[in-house]
């Protein structure tokens, strides 16, 4: 059933329990290997199967790396231990090594309430709630209003529940819509009909979602169950059983969408889509068929599924996705089709890169990669030629590649269907991303007619550091979940962690924006330091977008914090560099900038530094910097 | 489909589902014979067979059947109708 399958995910093979195999012996690159078999479209038995593999793997304590290790609880009315194996196996898909904690069954409100209890002290970092409608309406409830439970109750319930989660564990809340059953008391009068069962469900759900904070996130079951069919969702004999609340069937596809929203909560989200051009943005070849040849736009079936696709493609755009061209074609040409082709709903200006060259596809999406300034693991690539896919995939693993469907019509639905854009936020700088990558290859073309200082004073560069507060308490989040490459501890915080800093007393916490002459590159840095003794700051976290990379920020920011640092009386700055895998570009910052070594390397390579403030003299920096 | 069709159908689901590739189902064999079989993975196998065979079981078969031979005769039954 193809509403039940993750068709945007490449076929499983018959090696596949083979290749599972053959993974209980291998010690190295474990956690990348993983993450390769769980990218295919595994039905619950090979789910099941690779997650009691990686289960077996956690419990030998093996090196799962690069995979990012995370603790969700689990919480529901209804039976979730069959959930466990697929969700491991799911969430390694998304790069997320998952541990799993249960409440048994019926237990979940005495879980919350008690700060001991075993979810509580597991301190997972998520914990989802995902109720079943069948525990709270009871047989002796009617379907009349005032009778039974009321949809305020059952969701204040909810929502109580989880405020106790939040407060004795720290966790994040994922909470579960509720899904409708199949068929009505009435029938279609139970929409209007306070009381029935539908009306009821519906106001719960609305209460969820506006009661929850804004910190937690929304996992839309009502919604992913009208993608399903609600009378393949619920299966009553397995309900009976064993009170199982959706079928086996649909484990894939909740685990996914369960999975999907962790990867966004951890950072690992997708930014950046690659689009090939022919037969992927219209139909037929512009080389050979030229403007007029090629099919798109309304007047024809087919033309009609390209532009649907474009627009989907221009609304990714808009919510902050970087969109990328890679194709292979002459450049004029191609540039010639988006310049003239009075349908085309995607310009030239769209793309933050554009490559159309002769040029293996590998090569250039690690051009994409090199010149955007992020790692080949944040982009997502769509292209219908089979051929490219399987290169790419044998070429650069990290590099997601959609399976496209035969069909053109079917194009936006794979790709809004996969998660690999999944967001739980939507900030003011997703917004304007792509102007702000655009602008970033104006500055490059201005860069190369004259030396790097001049430049870089010519930019009218201004370095704005403002407290957390609540309008860039996102933002701050989504830097500090995502940043790798400029970023000294990789110390990832949740939204209600951030929020405890800005409350907090003591230490330091300041947000960076970078404005110019070309634009405003929204929040790009974060510095977070504690107290460590009296008179001393430890750096806790410093962060910076690689968007401003060699703009001298990182030496401005530095500033800002001395400046902060000595009005409260501050003599010694320390800061630690924890080496990541990812973040190599940083490990001699704090030596650039006049720190000193305070110990020699550890083991596991951090390195320990400290800066005496008194007699520190700044040197000069191409930017004015603005407080507020 | 005969007796035998069907085991050789249904031996690859056994050993997937129970991850265990030295099962082999016989008339005979029962939940206790089989190490990971329990009431969890009862139901994994049993929608499994749905899945391959095309058929669906009724309340009472999802954990009524007394051994394999009654399961392979309940899933002959329900592809001759």
């Amino acid at each position: 059933m193809r509403s039940l399958q993750l068709y945007w995910l490449p076929p499983v093979t018959d090696a596949f329990g083979q290749a599972c195999r053959a993974l209980k012996g291998q010690t190295d690159q474990l956690g990348a290997s993983l993450q390769l078999l769980a990218g295919y479209r595994l039905d619950e038995n090979k789910l099941s199967l690779l997650g009691r593999l990686i289960r077996n793997l956690q419990d030998n304590h093996a090196n799962l790396a690069p995979l990012r290790p995370l603790r969700i609880g689990v919480v529901s009315n209804a039976n979730m231990d069959l959930l466990e194996y697929p969700l491991i196996a799911t969430a390694a898909r998304y790069g997320i090594e998952l541990t799993f904690y249960s409440a048994s069954l019926g237990q979940g409100f005495q879980q919350g309430l008690d700060p001991t209890s075993c979810i509580n002290i597991a301190r997972p970092e998520v914990v989802l709630i995902a109720f079943d409608y069948r525990a709270f309406f009871q047989s002796t409830d009617s379907a009349l209003p005032g009778s039974g439970n009321s949809a305020e109750q059952i969701s204040d319930q909810i929502l109580q529940l989880a405020e106790a989660f939040r407060r004795h564990s720290g966790a994040t809340i994922m909470m579960a819509t509720l899904a409708h059953p199949p068929g009505a008391t009435f029938g279609n009068f139970d929409r209007r009909q306070e009381g029935s069962l539908r009306h009821t469900l519906l106001e719960i759900n609305a209460r969820l979602v506006a009661g929850i904070s804004p910190g937690d996130v929304i996992i839309d079951v009502e919604s992913l169950v009208a993608n399903v069919g609600s009378a393949t969702w619920f299966d009553a004999r397995q309900w009976n059983h064993g009170k199982f609340p959706f079928s086996l069937c649909c484990l894939p596809m909740f685990s996914d969408h369960v999975a999907r929203l962790l990867a966004s909560f951890s950072g690992k989200m997708k930014k950046c889509l690659v689009l090939d051009f022919d037969n992927t943005l219209w139909g037929g070849v512009i080389g050979d068929d030229g403007i007029e040849g090629v099919v798109l736009g309304n007047g024809s079936p087919l033309g009609e599924a390209f532009l649907d696709f474009q627009r989907f493609i221009l609304s990714l755009r808009d919510r902050g996705i970087i969109l990328a061209g890679c194709s292979k074609n002459d450049d004029s040409v191609a540039r010639g089709m988006f310049r003239s082709h009075p349908e085309s709903l995607l310009k030239e200006k769209h793309f933050a890169a554009f490559l159309a060259n002769w040029d293996d596809k590998p090569a250039n999406l690690r051009r994409i990669a090199q010149e955007l300034n992020i790692g080949l693991d944040a982009l997502v690539f769509f292209d219908d030629n089979p051929f490219e896919r399987e290169m790419v995939r044998k070429c650069l693993p990290e590099v997601v590649v959609i399976e496209v469907p035969s069909d053109p019509s079917n194009y936006r639905n794979a790709l809004a269907q996969s998660g690999w854009f999944e967001s739980i936020a939507f900030s003011e700088d997703d917004r304007k991303r792509n102007e702000q990558y655009q602008s970033n290859r104006l500055r490059a073309q201005l860069a190369s007619t004259t030396d790097v200082e001049t430049y870089l004073r010519s930019l009218g560069m201004k370095l704005h550091a403002e407290a957390f507060n609540t309008l860039n308490r996102q933002r701050v989040t989504q830097l500090i979940n995502k940043t790798n490459q400029f970023n000294v501890t990789t110390r990832r915080y949740t939204e209600h962690q951030v929020q405890a800093f800005e409350e907090r007393r003591s230490g330091y916490c300041e947000a960076f924006r970078l404005t110019d002459n070309f634009g405003d590159n929204g929040i790009i840095g974060v510095m977070i330091c504690e107290e460590s003794e009296r008179w001393r700051w430890i750096i806790d976290t410093w962060l910076m977008s690689c968007r401003v990379l060699n703009r001298r920020v990182e030496q401005a920011m530095l500033h800002r914090l001395i400046n902060c640092a000595s009005q409260q009386g501050i003599r010694f700055l320390d800061g630690v560099y924890i080496p990541s895998g990812r973040n190599e570009m940083v490990a001699t910052l704090y030596e650039r900038l006049g720190f000193s070594a305070a110990t020699s390397a550890q083991p596991d390579g951090r390195t320990q530094w400290t800066l005496p403030l008194e007699g520190f003299t700044q040197s000069d920096v191409p930017m004015e910097i603005v407080t507020s | 489909m005969d007796h035998s069709e069907i085991i050789t159908r249904l031996n690859p689901i056994f050993r997937e589902t129970f991850d265990d590739d030295s099962i082999n189902i016989s008339p005979q064999m029962v939940a206790a014979d089989v190490e990971q079989w329990d009431s969890l993975n009862n139901i994994r196998l049993m929608v499994r067979i749905e899945e391959i065979f095309g058929i669906t079981f009724d309340t009472p078969e999802l954990t009524g059947l007394a051994n394999v031979g009654e399961l392979i005769k309940t899933i002959e039954g329900k592809l001759r109708r």
